[in-house]
């Protein structure tokens, strides 16, 4: 997994929950702290994905 | 032959049990309501007998469970044993349709024949009561504009320090500005938020209160905002049986004030406005905690930042001591 492919997979993830946020709570306004809270969300996913995804390798 | 005759005790057993237990019953709720009108004073020399038999034929006439908070006198309601009260106050409410904003402006002055009676209790001028103040006149509408009958109206009173024109009322405070000046007590010209009667409705609220309504008898002066809903008129009746309906705010961040608000008003239109079906739900209880994580990561950043800029100053002096 390459670093770009990380990034990518960051923004996307957290665009994704900020619109997932955006359909279900249409009446709350999206601040800088929720924004921040998406990235960090996303960065732990992927940081998740990546482990596992490295762990598969190494055992394969 | 035999088993007809096992039958026929056994069931004599069973009624006789039943009687019992009914009997039980009754001493056993004659017993509380003895307890609470000798507490509150309001025994009038009446002594255990005449109280045992005058509760007896109450309870006689009282359909299983099932009775209109109307046919309960209110000198009587203090005397009820509140897990019986509950469920007659909760089944006397008609559907409610709509929901509607007044000024209340002294206790007591509610007028009678509304659905539900619902206050919005401050304990203080915070940005947080404004808000929820500012969520109430957007999502609610003034009760004189609501074509719904008022018994089937939950009026929603904020209590006020003076009467102003209707026609300043409207869109007046939507204005969040409007809303500051009226929690501010700035000028005492204008109307403005009373929190002495927030004081006393909360003090009759939490005369005995139930466990309903003990997250707003322990808060303190930065706890809230809040919202209560009764069937009946709160000024009128002290202590108070349930059921109750609080929507207590203080863990509530402030962004979700408008979700809250428009889970409640749907609340209130159920069968049961007190079982808080529509407010303790997942998609609440999940908002919050989003928006709790959200804040809670500000203080976090904010420290890394400081660090990253010790270690860049520190860095920068170094540079420079060596040169």
């Amino acid at each position: 997994m390459t670093l770009v492919f990380q990034i990518t997979a960051i923004i996307f993830i957290a665009i994704l929950l900020r619109v997932g946020f955006q359909i279900a709570y249409p009446e709350v306004p999206i601040d800088g702290a929720l924004t921040k809270l998406f990235v960090i969300a996303a960065v732990v996913i992927v940081a998740v994905l990546t482990f596992v995804h490295l762990m598969r390798t190494k055992s394969g | 032959m035999l088993r007809l005759l096992i039958y026929s005790f056994l069931l004599i057993t069973l009624a006789c049990t039943s009687e019992a237990a009914a009997q039980a019953n009754v001493l056993k709720e004659c017993g509380s309501q003895y307890q609470s009108a000798k507490t509150a004073n309001e025994l009038a020399g009446q002594s255990w007998q005449d109280f045992l038999k005058a509760c007896r034929a109450r309870l006689a006439e009282r359909p299983a469970e099932a009775k209109p908070a109307e046919a309960v006198p209110a000198s009587l309601a203090p005397a009820i044993t509140y897990s019986h009260a509950s469920a007659s106050l909760a089944s006397a409410v008609l559907a409610i349709n709509a929901s509607g904003y007044a000024f209340l402006y002294s206790r007591g002055s509610e007028a009678s024949g509304y659905g539900l009676y619902s206050y919005a209790i401050l304990r203080n001028g915070s940005q947080r009561s404004a808000a929820l103040l500012k969520q109430i006149f957007t999502q609610v509408k003034d009760v004189h504009s609501l074509i719904a009958s008022p018994a089937e109206t939950n009026i929603l009173f904020v209590p006020s320090t003076k009467e102003m024109g209707r026609r300043k009322q409207n869109d007046f405070y939507k204005n969040e500005g409007n809303i500051r000046r009226f929690l501010s007590n700035e000028s005492k010209s204008s109307a403005h938020y009373s929190f002495a009667i927030a004081g006393q409705l909360i003090a009759a609220i939490c005369n005995r209160p139930v466990d309903e309504v003990k997250s707003l008898c322990n808060g303190d002066e930065t706890s809230g905002p809040y919202i209560v809903t009764y069937a009946k008129q709160i000024g009128n009746t002290s202590p108070l049986p349930p059921p109750f309906l609080l929507v207590d705010l203080t863990p509530v961040d402030e962004s979700a004030f408008g979700t809250l608000v428009s889970s409640y008003l749907s609340q209130v239109q159920e069968e049961k406005f007190d079982d808080r079906k529509k407010i303790d739900t997942f998609r609440n209880t999940l908002l919050n905690l989003i928006l709790h994580s959200a804040r809670s990561l500000e203080p976090i950043t904010a420290a890394l930042l400081g660090i990253v800029h010790q270690v860049n100053a520190t860095e920068n002096l170094n540079d420079s001591g060596k040169k």
